[in-house]
């Protein structure tokens, strides 16, 4: 208790450095968090993208589409487990693997307008509306206008909408061909706009109410596809493992079920570089160290005269020691609390936002992009406790080695000013 | 791009339109290519007529059946058709021709479709045949030069082989074209359709020929084959055709069509 | 310079310190230097993808010819061009030059047994295509053309689509120049599984000679001329350089770039990320500057007192701890160009082997499993001089909070 009070009043004795210390520290965890919310924040919008529009964290396909999916064949259908109907296999799974949080099942089709003289190809995708709404990207993508919700509703990429030279609230014509390769056409009301940050999405993509699509397709209860989601897009193997398994069970071996990062060869590829983020994320945390460990020990050093004061008073080794140990434990917590509280808010406040970054890419000298110069930045409890535990941990190590050297600093030395 | 074969407009009239001359039992072998497409093409002249058809196409196994009533009309000069399908799944979707123009309708849409320009190279219904390749087929006389190089028996018939080429200038789909045709009654008995490097691409078979009207014969059932690729046909029948038919005033319009 | 001296002297003094804070400032250099390193080899790996199988380094055609592929069109086979010999000079005049080779490509469905899929032939020159494009080092069934040969060489993907093998029986179907049908037929001759997806499923590959007489063209024709060169900046300068030579209407001169805009898009943005990390690390070693300066500070306040009572100026005074920092941020940023450049060099010749991370059974296309890094002598340069740089900015506010004290109350406090 003694040694505590002593431990308190050195670090209010000497205002400045123990400042120093405490800014050290805040800074260091700060940084720490926000890097972490953005390095995973990288990885996730790397691949959102893809994993929203495309895949799923598992997609599951005919093995038949899947091996003619650039053809678009409607006739390789999802009937459902037993031609049980697509809706009622999404309920079966969705009851059956835990891990799955939600599905999105989807057909995709191709289409045409005509434009004057010319003619625009695009794709049209139907789409559980309401599930979208709830769980998918969709909405957030929205510029104008709102979701369709059914009958001939639909929502056209930005990109999409000036080629056809339509707005929201026009109407339009679109051709298609059906499951049984009859050419039809429909007109549309367009009620929405959407712009993904994609030129390709933008540029060739529309979306209906499922219901819609299947109805225009002769496609009842049947999808192309259905992008099942889990809780985290990295353990999406373990997601595929259970759906193969399932899917075998039920006889069903005609589907096939797909991971975001296998679909893709050099999507898997990158995602697996970006797991070298990590290591950068370990950096962040040792270049962290290093500030906060000199930053430690040169205070200590230049307590000699104190140390010796302190010897000479009649202090025991180990006390002096402890004393040290608690000072810098005072530090190391308040330090990352304050650091904890502060990061905490700026990566709450950047993951709502996200952090543009224009002006930084117009510095190095960026080109054109295809994408939104954003930066989306995660933001986890874990994140904040972690480094909390991690600032207080490093500190109080920190504090080790010099308080112990000071222990052993013999009094007559230390009065001295003489250096260890 | 499934390589059905869907029976177009066109298509139908260029399989009915071919029938009997009025003057019968002519087999001389002295009539040149041209003069027995020139006959064929006269006997295929329809004034008016309301057609009920049917097609049925395979494809890698599948079944598919559409079915059509067509009314037809012509000048000599200019041909207007329109095509309307009633099978359950195409109900409601409306072809029409207009000279050489050729519009959609479907039930869904508020507003006709053109083919337009761009879009004539595009397959139609799915199907091997381009809109390009229909509006062709009626313009044979004027694409192609013939040539009678002999007479062969066909399904008991006997028949004048008549081998087309395209005429210079000319650059329809199929350069090669070679034609059997009925002897007595100017009826193609089958039709042989090549590529630019001498390749069989298709063939058409006549299966029913039937004397619709006294001396008029027609082919009543065909069967278009894909030769390049296995298991792809399509069959036509027709099951009734009415000569003559009195078209209701403006069915053959643009505003008849929305 | 005597203060430059005094710094000097103080940094040696105390010496552990000074490589304490430094090597924060060594860390920061090596990682950015090596995280550079492997974004530009990844994007070489990328880009390499296209430029060796899909679109080379230059690639010159007409422009209505890039304008119809673009908007999704059958390829147009009237936008045929014929390159005159004052073309080829220029084209071979170029810096960095290493080959090119004439192609026609156009749009045809490949067909065998009930099933048929759209493709995009490339009718090639069997002697100049390997100089400029690898799709022969990937056969893995059969052999590559030679000229006058009839058959095609198809991709993985697309055997398996149709289950074939090489010498089993293709048609190709295609409007030649008149718009007329068309078949080329035979058999497989060779089929290739290279780096890239989309060639494996769709590029067909047929002798040019062959094909000339088919397709409706003239002796001498072609649809594109692709062109190697020597490296990724050459091609993107020297297509510049290209165009302004040629400046005709007719005639487009693109380099990979305007073909892979999707990859471009990824780099940029992989360089976007990197340089913001690097700002951070940097941030986290201003940190360090910072804590260094003030409690140097604190603990030499004797010795500033001292300094002033000897005459020196305030000025002066900052200006120590100026040089000291920016000594710090040298020395560091010196020894992290040092090692990072020892470690790049590892990374450049013995590549870091990818099988660590990514399981290549799985993949199914033959990817390099090897990452080879790059050299960007530029970024050495600049990376030394951006931490110098910090290191000085974020000293200022300290030293002259330093150089302040009272020298007073300095001296008393002992």
């Amino acid at each position: 208790m003694q040694l505590l009070k002593i431990a308190w009043r050195n670090l209010k004795r000497n205002k400045v450095r123990t400042s120093i210390a405490v800014f050290a520290i805040t800074t260091v965890v700060v940084i720490v968090i926000f890097s972490r919310g953005l390095i995973v924040g990288f990885t996730e919008s790397s691949f959102s993208l893809y994993i929203n529009n495309m895949y799923g964290h598992v997609r599951i396909t005919t093995e038949e589409y899947d091996l003619r999916e650039p053809l678009l064949p409607l006739d390789y259908a999802i009937r459902g487990l037993d031609e049980g109907g697509a809706s009622e296999m999404a309920e079966t799974l969705k009851q059956e693997i835990d891990d799955i949080q939600y599905i999105l099942p989807r057909i995709r089709f191709g289409a045409m307008s005509s434009l004057n003289d010319d003619v625009v190809r695009m794709m049209g995708v139907g789409t559980d509306m309401a599930a979208e709404a709830h769980h998918g990207t969709l909405p957030d993508d929205l510029i104008e206008g709102r979701m369709p919700e059914e009958g001939n509703e639909i929502l056209l990429g930005s990109i999409l909408a000036e080629k056809l030279e339509k707005g929201v609230g026009e109407r339009v014509t679109f051709m298609y061909s059906d499951a049984y390769q009859s050419m039809r056409g429909r007109t549309f009301e367009i009620v929405g706009l959407r712009e993904s940050g994609s030129a390709d999405l933008d540029e060739h993509y529309f979306y209906l109410p499922l219901k819609t699509a299947q109805d225009m397709l002769w496609m009842d209860d049947e999808v192309t596809e259905m992008l099942v989601f889990g809780s985290d897009a990295q353990k999406a193997d373990t997601l595929q493992a259970e759906l193969d398994a399932f899917l075998n069970e039920h006889g069903a071996e005609a589907f096939t079920a797909v991971t975001w990062s296998n679909a893709d060869p050099f999507v898997q590829v990158y995602n697996e570089m970006d797991e070298i983020m990590f290591l950068v994320y370990v950096l962040f945390i040792l270049m962290g160290t290093v500030v906060v460990v000199s930053t430690l020990s040169m205070i200590v050093r230049e307590r000699t005269a104190e140390i010796g004061m302190m010897g000479a008073l009649g202090m025991r080794s180990r006390d002096i020691m402890n004393v040290f140990l608690l000072e810098g434990v005072f530090i190391g917590i308040i330090g990352s609390l304050l650091g904890v509280i502060l990061g905490g808010a700026i990566t709450f406040y950047y993951s709502l936002t996200g952090l543009r970054v224009e002006a930084f890419a117009e510095i190095t000298g960026a080109f054109d992009m295809l994408m939104e110069p954003v930066f989306y930045i995660a933001f986890t409890f874990e994140n904040l406790v972690v480094s909390f535990f991690l600032g207080a941990a490093v500190v109080a190590l920190a504090c080790l080695y010099p308080a112990y050297k000071a222990s052993k600093l013999k009094p007559v030395d230390a009065l001295q000013g003489r250096d260890m | 791009m499934n390589t059905r074969i869907r029976m177009s407009v066109k298509t139908l009239l260029l399989c009915i339109g071919f029938s009997a001359a009025a003057s019968l039992g002519v087999f001389s072998q002295d009539l040149t290519g041209g003069e027995i497409m020139q006959k064929v093409d006269d006997n295929q002249f329809i004034a008016s007529a309301r057609i009920e058809s049917e097609m049925i196409i395979l494809d890698r196994g599948r079944e598919i059946r559409k079915e059509m009533i067509t009314y037809v009309e012509s000048d000599g000069d200019d041909t207007n058709a329109l095509a309307e399908f009633v099978n359950p799944r195409d109900r409601g979707t409306k072809y029409l021709l207009l000279g050489d123009e050729m519009w959609m309708y479907f039930p869904d849409a508020e507003d006709l479709v053109r083919i337009s320009d761009h879009m004539l190279r595009d397959s139609m219904m799915g199907s091997d045949f381009s809109y390009q390749d229909v509006l062709e087929s009626e313009q044979l006389t004027e694409l192609y030069d013939f040539e009678q190089v002999g007479m062969e028996t066909v399904d008991g018939r006997e028949a004048y082989v008549v081998e087309a080429s395209a005429s210079e200038g000319k650059e329809p789909a199929y350069r090669y074209r070679t034609f059997w045709i009925d002897a007595e009654r100017f009826v193609i008995l089958r039709e042989e359709m090549y590529a630019r490097g001498g390749r069989l691409l298709k063939v058409m078979k006549t299966e029913r020929v039937e004397e619709i009207k006294e001396g008029r014969w027609m082919p009543l059932e065909m069967v278009m084959e894909d030769k390049l690729r296995e298991g792809s046909e399509t069959r036509y029948k027709i099951t009734s055709i009415e000569l003559d038919y009195d078209i209701p005033e403006g069915t053959l319009t643009l505003e008849a069509l929305q | 310079m005597y203060l430059l001296r005094i710094a000097a002297r103080n940094l040696f003094r105390r010496k552990k310190r000074t490589f304490i804070i430094a090597s924060i400032m060594t860390l920061a250099v090596i990682s950015f230097l090596l995280l550079e390193s492997m974004m530009i080899a990844m994007m070489d790996m990328s880009f390499g993808n296209v430029i060796d199988f899909e679109t080379p380094h230059i690639e010159i055609g007409r422009g209505e010819y890039f304008a119809e592929a673009e908007a999704g069109e059958i390829l147009p086979l009237d936008e045929t061009f014929s390159p005159d010999r004052e073309l080829h000079q220029e084209i071979e005049s170029l810096e960095g030059y290493t080959a090119k080779t004439g192609i026609i490509a156009f749009s045809g469905d490949f067909i065998a047994g009930r099933h048929e899929f759209p493709v995009q032939v490339r009718a090639v020159d069997p002697g100049t295509f390997s100089d400029v494009f690898r799709n022969e080092a990937f056969i893995v069934e059969g052999s590559f053309l030679e000229p006058g040969d009839e058959g095609v060489i198809i991709g993985a993907k697309l055997a398996e689509f149709f289950g074939l093998e090489s010498g089993d029986f293709y048609t190709i179907r295609f409007r030649d120049a008149d718009g007329s049908f068309n078949t080329i037929q035979g058999e497989v001759q060779g089929i290739v599984s290279t780096p890239h997806p989309d060639v494996n499923l769709r590029t067909v590959l047929v002798d040019k000679e062959y094909a000339l007489s088919p397709l409706g063209i003239h002796e001498g024709e072609i649809t594109q001329l692709m062109v190697r060169m020597e490296n990724r900046e050459l091609a993107v300068s020297q297509a510049e350089a290209l165009r302004n030579a040629l400046g005709t209407d007719e005639l487009e001169v693109r380099s990979y770039r305007d073909a892979a805009q999707y990859i471009v898009s990824l780099e940029t943005w992989g360089y976007i990320e990197t340089y913001f990390i690097l700002a951070l690390i940097l941030l986290v070693g201003a940190i360090g500057i910072i804590s260094a300066v003030v409690l140097s500070a604190i603990e030499r306040i004797k010795e500033i007192g001292m300094m002033k009572a000897l005459g020196l100026k305030e000025g002066q005074i900052v200006r120590v701890f100026l040089f000291e920092a920016g000594g710090i941020g040298a020395i560091g940023a010196f020894i992290g160009c040092v090692i990072g450049a020892g470690l790049n060099f590892l990374f450049v010749t013995r590549g870091l082997p990818l099988g660590a991370f990514v399981d290549f059974s799985e993949i199914g296309i033959p990817l390099e499993e090897t990452l080879y890094g790059a050299w960007n002598l530029s970024s050495f340069f600049v990376i030394f001089f951006v931490v110098l740089g910090i290191s000085l900015a974020a000293s200022i506010i300290p030293a002259y909070w330093a150089a302040r004290k009272d020298p007073v109350t300095a001296i008393r406090h002992t």
